[in-house]
């Protein structure tokens, strides 16, 4: 799927950088954003840097990821993900209700 | 199942007998449980939602989210805005035809790719940005930044086209002509289809997707007994494609080329070139003519069931969503990659009795072909030498 991770870097070399995210840390193809300092946010698909990520729109995708490894761990809390994005007080859905 | 995100790879296990794959095995991929970050969340939360978890076509996944949640619950919108939404897709399939083209044809840093990838996030915050996915207020485009943002596209698509960029109708031996002569991005990146064994190759029939009405996404998507498998779609009984060929299969071009090579390497190469040029023509058109947006003010249904598909880079996307009490109860989301990646589908056909030579341009040349096909895909492919030719229904 069209899922990007955001990784920040650590430290740069010419066409690539060391760079660290959620799930570890990695070399990244940079060819495609040019060089960036350390502490640049890019959002990374199969080892190449897509795009440079301002840090709050890293924030936000990476709490989106953050939801789906819950999901697929099987504890994602849909009352508490994605708070930003509700303005009214969130509900469970009735298959993740207690039984009362 | 994995929790590394990234890495949601499919297996091709290819055998490989006197130069013939004789044998192709296909492993969907891990399907991810997105829809379920839906549940429970007020509609007008969703599109957003699902922009910031496929962060790299962030707007086709919006604007069919908006689609479905629109049909579930009976809003209409203006033509208008309607239009917006088409057009920041639009940017989308440049932007990710335009990376995946300068990714693979240049070892070099460049200009070009950090320009296009800035333009094009201008483009779309000048064509509303999230506001067209749920328009809370008016609002319009921004019609200056927009005029500036055709010039510098223009000049951006010039550049990685080439000459191609300026003839209006060429044909086969113009192309042939422009692939011997420019230097342009696109031709460093379709040249290789030339090599001897490469433009037919992966040559092979299968249907394309269909234009859906919304009775058959819900057939498709929804509960009933015509409802397709997440891993394995088919479509009246048959796995089908989807993506730039069937797009651009009525292109007097690619029908051209299509009777030399059928649908093979080069075929599909140039149909993304010819995607490609066409999209970018018609955005450059299109952003001279915007209207007002306005505001959609209609009133929230808490019920209903609603479907929606559209064009993604990779081929065509599908959501599907039910509403209950003013929430998301059901959501399901079918992507371009199921249906070309079916276990028996266009990649098994394409490379089942093919001629591959030996193990170097075997690899070479599947590997080129896997991504024409679809430049995201995360895969592994294994080559292996087999005992034996296989006849052509074993897999």
């Amino acid at each position: 799927m069209c899922i990007g991770v955001p990784m920040q870097v650590v430290r740069a070399e010419p066409f690539q950088a060391w760079c660290k995210g959620a799930d570890g840390e990695g070399m990244v193809d940079m060819r495609l954003v040019g060089s960036q300092p350390e502490g640049t946010w890019v959002l990374t698909f199969l080892g190449a840097a897509r795009e440079v990520l301002e840090p709050e729109r890293a924030a936000q995708i990476q709490a989106a990821l953050a939801g789906l490894r819950d999901a697929m761990a099987g504890h994602y809390d849909p009352a508490a993900a994605f708070a930003d994005l509700v303005d009214r007080e969130p509900q469970l859905p009735d298959f993740l209700r207690e039984p009362t | 199942m994995s929790t590394n995100i990234g890495t949601a790879e499919l297996l091709i296990r290819c055998g490989i007998s006197s130069e013939t794959i004789v044998s192709v095995s296909i492993t969907p991929r891990p399907l991810l449980p997105v829809e379920r970050l839906a549940l429970g969340k007020p509609p007008e939360a969703v599109p957003t939602l699902f922009g910031r978890l496929f962060s790299l076509c962030p707007k086709a996944h919006a604007k069919a989210a908006a689609r479905a949640l629109e049909d579930a619950l009976d809003i209409s919108v203006s033509p208008n805005l309607e239009r917006l939404r088409d057009l920041q897709t639009t940017v989308e399939r440049v932007r990710e035809l335009s990376l995946n083209l300068l990714l693979a044809s240049d070892g070099r840093i460049s200009p070009w790719p950090p320009r296009l990838i800035t333009l094009c996030r201008r483009l779309i915050a000048a064509l509303g940005g999230d506001a067209v996915h749920w328009p809370a207020a008016p609002f319009e485009p921004n019609a200056a930044e927009l005029r500036v943002g055709a010039t510098e596209l223009e000049a951006l698509v010039s550049h990685l086209l080439g000459g191609l960029w300026h003839t209006p109708q060429p044909d086969l031996e113009a192309v042939r002509h422009w692939l011997e002569h420019d230097t342009c991005a696109a031709v460093a990146w379709m040249r290789p289809a030339l090599q001897p064994g490469w433009p037919d190759f992966g040559r092979c029939s299968v249907k394309g997707l269909p234009m859906f009405t919304d009775a058959m996404l819900e057939a498709a998507l929804g509960p009933g007994v015509a409802r397709v498998n997440s891993d394995s779609p088919e479509w009246t009984g048959e796995p089908r494609e989807t993506g730039c060929l069937v797009r651009q299969s009525s292109d007097r071009l690619v029908r051209e080329a299509s009777s030399v090579y059928g649908n093979g390497l080069f075929t599909r190469m140039l149909a993304r070139i010819v995607e490609l040029k066409c999209l970018a023509r018609t955005l450059i058109r299109d952003i001279e003519h915007l209207g007002p947006i306005g505001s959609d003010p209609s009133p929230l249904p808490r019920h209903g069931t609603g479907v929606a598909q559209t064009e993604a880079a990779r081929g065509r996307l599908m959501h599907r969503v039910e509403v209950a009490g003013g929430l998301v109860r059901g959501y399901r989301i079918l992507a371009p990659t199921e249906w070309n990646f079916h276990p028996r589908g266009l990649v098994y056909r394409a490379l089942l009795g093919t001629t591959v030579g030996d193990a170097d341009s075997a690899g070479a040349r599947i590997d080129a072909f896997l991504h024409v096909v679809d430049p995201c895909v995360d895969f592994r492919l294994i080559l292996e030498r087999a005992e034996r030719p296989a006849s052509p229904a074993e897999g």
